[in-house]
């Protein structure tokens, strides 16, 4: 029993090893790099979440997407799935987009895109 | 008169551009671009701000600054408020600059609070900004999304706290100014070569996901004519060039975040690495994956590029 504790905490820390607090006005996220999707998530997502329910869709991508003016591709795909679309800064401060789901779950939109079919 | 001296100062170093000297302005020793961070524009459309922004800032770091200070909003807005428009979306780089002269700067984190204070708590600024833009944040009656911005602005950065932003001399190539694509990659290897500054591209982005894509229409003497109705129009910085084989390849940093690593992530890029801080030129799929690396530009092949160019805006 000890050992499979031990196991699985071994995983999910493996699974979250890169959990770093990004920032949006008014409140600080806790994000997430879960290697199995090869994206960055919120941390509710260590377990279940709208965002890895809509990723293991695998959903077809849009045919058209609106992308007059060069809007972040991958952010606009998200909006095409009528999902809002926020952007986040990391502790240096680069800046990342990521689809918000109606629970809260946040996950980068080019985890997104390439949940495509 | 001026531009076409310079055009032909600059097509005259023939040989610098056959070369394709290596220039990468983001990792070279005291890089401006080490303490500029990679924007992501989301949903909203003023990548030629953020272009602006980016140049300016890297000009005044050059110059002895010692931080960014340049917020693309600010920029948008001087640029809609020069060109009287009462949107933010859809500009030219070159007139935005410009359009900071008159203006003068107002400091990034002043800006920051003013966009803050029009959103609803936890909002992101990029989605305040959307909102203001499509009409969706409750503005007061009447008031355009340029009005809306400029009164929070005007709160949080009144007049007698802007301050001086050097803006150098800035010229513009369009489609048709040169004859060829050809020209237009000759163009800006040289202008790489022989001042290497980052050069803003308007240029259609279909090229990513479609390499050889031609954004350009050529007419029945083979001159560049028009933009192609399916051209997704963007604008980028160019921060490097570099031969690969037999042609020379252009380093471009985007405005769409930190992971963003070209269609399907088939690029070749140049990562930072977040744990130590040390820059990885050629930053493959299998490496740019990886959460520990920040994707800083991607390279791409000159003629490639240079079908889709439909302006170049670089500081004289």
């Amino acid at each position: 029993m000890k050992l499979l504790i031990l196991i699985t905490l071994i995983f999910s820390f493996e699974a979250f090893a890169g959990c770093e607090t990004y920032t949006r006005y008014g409140e600080d996220r806790e994000i997430c790099w879960i290697s199995e999707y090869k994206g960055y998530f919120s941390k509710k997502c260590s377990d279940k979440c709208e965002a890895r329910v809509f990723l293991d869709k695998h959903m077809p991508r849009p045919e058209s997407v609106e992308r007059a003016g060069g809007k972040n591709p991958a952010a606009q795909i998200c909006k095409t799935f009528g999902y809002k679309v926020s952007v986040l800064k990391n502790p240096r401060m680069s800046e990342q987009s990521f689809c918000e789901f109606p629970d809260g779950s946040l996950v980068d939109t080019n985890a997104v895109v390439r949940s495509l079919k | 008169m001026t531009q076409r001296f310079l055009l032909l100062f600059l097509l005259s170093f023939n040989v610098f551009a056959q070369n394709c000297a290596p220039v990468n302005l983001i990792t070279e020793s005291e890089s401006p671009f080490k303490k500029i961070p990679v924007y992501n524009q989301g949903t909203l459309n003023i990548c030629y701000a953020y272009s602006a922004a980016q140049i300016l800032d890297w000009y005044q770091m050059k110059n002895g600054a010692v931080k960014r200070n340049v917020h693309p909003a600010w920029a948008a807005l001087q640029y809609a408020l020069i060109q009287k428009r009462p949107k933010l979306e859809i500009g030219h780089p070159k007139e935005a600059m410009e359009s900071m002269r008159s203006s003068l700067n107002c400091d990034y984190e002043a800006v920051e609070a003013a966009v803050k204070s029009l959103g609803e708590p936890g909002e992101s600024e990029v989605k305040i900004l959307t909102s203001i833009e499509r009409g969706t944040y409750r503005s007061p009656a009447g008031y355009t999304a340029v009005e809306t911005l400029k009164e929070a602005l005007h709160k949080y950065c009144p007049p007698e706290k802007r301050t001086f932003v050097m803006v150098p001399e800035v010229e513009r190539l369009n489609y048709r100014t040169l004859n060829d694509d050809e020209s237009y990659e000759k163009f800006l290897t040289a202008k790489l070569s022989t001042s290497p500054s980052p050069v803003s591209i308007a240029y259609c982005s279909n090229v990513w996901k479609v390499p050889e894509f031609d954004g350009i229409d050529t007419n029945f003497r083979g001159q560049r004519d028009l933009v192609r109705k399916n051209c997704e129009y963007h604008e980028s910085l160019v921060v490097g060039q570099k031969k690969l084989g037999n042609s020379c390849h252009f380093l471009v940093r985007n405005t769409w975040g930190n992971k963003w690593t070209g269609h399907n992530s088939a690029y070749s890029c140049v990562c930072k690495d977040e744990v130590t801080g040390e820059f990885l030129d050629d930053c493959r799929p299998a490496t740019h994956a990886n959460s520990r690396f920040s994707v800083e530009a991607c390279w791409i092949k000159g003629n490639d590029l240079a079908r889709n160019i439909g302006q170049i805006t670089f500081v004289k």
